[in-house]
């Protein structure tokens, strides 16, 4: 499988290349995209430009976004709900930026939607202590 | 104008077309072929011997030719001329023999614009020691690669040409607001040293004290006030050392070079190349994907695209600042991953 990457270090993408050969089954094609430093935002500002190369001038089949979620509010259940979809929350924008170029995007033929994976995950220290916290 | 080089077995280039317009911005990763690809124009101009191991690409056996060809249009025709070099089991050093798709008077017309312009194309490469050093004074003073020659070549326009060499000034004060002025001074005979002079106070500053972005900023804008400059000039890095709110006016001035039309220049227009590896400098392009070449290494070899005719490429760019998009590598044309 032809996997794209975007996220804001390279420890990031070798980690993502050991889970998704994990749960594609097989040893993934990866190509790593990188975004200027400037962290999150800069992600935010290049990923419609990323979807709509990978969609009209690539055979890449699926997109994986990671982006550290530093202060912002935890992605809560609640938020899969359209309505309560939450604006300071990065995965929901993530979501959000995604779906609407993959919906402006005009079908290619031969070619099936741009499949992706988003994720907005904590700092491994920061879930520890709240883990920790909540033990006690 | 040169529409294209084709390059076969020329050192990265394989097999790699150059397409080229009035104005060309190159970007891509150290050893894709950008620097190769301005070497092999002076390679296309008549003369010269050269060591066919250097020149040709690593990996192939000796009866594999190596071949530039440039294709020149002109008032709609066109004509391609070309150097090709073989392998000499005799010599070292071989010359290139020329090949052409001459067929009449008026390819040979073309021919003659190809070979003038190709005798004034020059490469820049600056380095702010050459162009801080004192020039000597002569009848036919030339800015060098690195820029050596400089104030030879500002005393010649103050003195041949004086309204050009005051509006220098001026565009020099819009560029650089802390200074308003060139002068000159004589450190030994029959030489000269370049000055600025600062808009306030009017102190004066020896072209020795002044930083490199400066130096290099003031030799890219002599050059677009040169009655007569180079017909093809390419910039290897015209950025570098530039502050990133510098680029527009450093754009400017490849542009006024380029398209002097629009500028109000009286003079013919010089077919720039410029290469670079600033996504800044790039993201002054977004209007203009048609500028662009993505140059990129690959397993058979570098080679060229123009940005604008990759499929899309309006929904490719809407949005987000070209610069990031190149940065993030999904156009091609970055290191490859480590």
């Amino acid at each position: 499988m032809k996997i794209a990457v975007v996220s804001e270090s390279p420890i990031d993408e070798a980690a993502i290349k050991i889970l998704v050969d994990k749960i594609v089954g097989s040893e993934s094609e990866m190509a790593s995209l990188r975004a200027r430093p400037n962290g999150w935002a800069k992600i935010f500002e290049v990923l419609p430009g990323i979807i709509n190369t990978l969609h009209y001038g690539t055979d890449v089949e699926a997109l994986v976004v990671v982006v550290d979620s530093d202060e912002s509010p935890p992605h809560q259940k609640s938020h899969d709900q359209s309505q309560l979809t939450n604006p300071e929350c990065r995965l929901c924008r993530l979501r959000d930026t995604v779906r609407v170029v993959l919906t402006k995007a005009k079908p290619m033929p031969n070619r099936a939607s741009l499949k992706t994976a988003l994720a907005s995950p904590y700092q491994l220290l920061r879930l520890g202590t709240a883990v920790a916290l909540t033990l006690t | 104008m040169i529409k294209s080089i084709h390059f076969r077995n020329f050192k990265a280039l394989r097999d790699a077309t150059l397409p080229l317009g009035p104005f060309t911005l190159i970007v891509g990763p150290n050893g894709s072929g950008k620097s190769t690809a301005m070497q092999g124009l002076t390679f296309v101009r008549r003369g010269g011997q050269y060591d066919f191991d250097r020149i040709q690409s690593a990996g192939l056996d000796a009866t594999q030719t190596v071949e530039v060809t440039v294709t020149w249009v002109e008032g709609g025709r066109e004509l391609s001329i070309g150097a090709e070099l073989t392998h000499s089991y005799d010599r070292k050093l071989t010359s290139a023999t020329r090949t052409s798709s001459l067929r009449d008077d008026a390819d040979e017309l073309l021919d003659d614009s190809l070979d003038q312009a190709l005798s004034r194309f020059r490469v820049y490469s600056f380095n702010a020691e050459a162009i801080a050093r004192a020039a000597e004074i002569n009848s036919t003073p030339e800015l060098s690669q690195d820029g050596s020659g400089l104030a030879s070549v500002l005393d010649d326009l103050s003195g041949q040409e004086p309204d050009r060499f005051d509006a220098l000034n001026k565009e020099l004060q819009r560029w650089l607001p802390e200074f308003d002025r060139i002068l000159f001074e004589t450190p030994t005979k029959g030489m000269k040293a370049f000055q600025l002079r600062t808009a306030v106070g009017h102190y004066k500053y020896s072209a020795a004290d002044l930083s490199q972005g400066t130096l290099f900023t003031v030799a890219l804008l002599t050059l677009a006030y040169l009655t007569e400059p180079p017909a093809i000039v390419c910039f290897e890095e015209p950025d570098h050392g530039i502050h990133p709110r510098l680029l527009r006016e450093i754009q400017e001035g490849m542009y006024r070079l380029a398209f002097p039309d629009d500028y109000g220049a009286n003079r013919q227009p010089v077919q720039v190349i410029a290469t670079t590896h600033s996504p800044y400098l790039l993201d002054l392009y977004k209007e203009h994907p048609e500028q662009i070449v993505i140059a990129e290494k690959t397993e058979q070899g570098a080679r060229f695209e123009r940005l604008s005719e990759r499929p899309h490429i309006a929904e490719i760019l809407e949005g987000a600042p070209l610069g990031d998009i190149w940065f993030s590598g999904v156009l091609g044309g970055v290191p490859a991953n480590t």
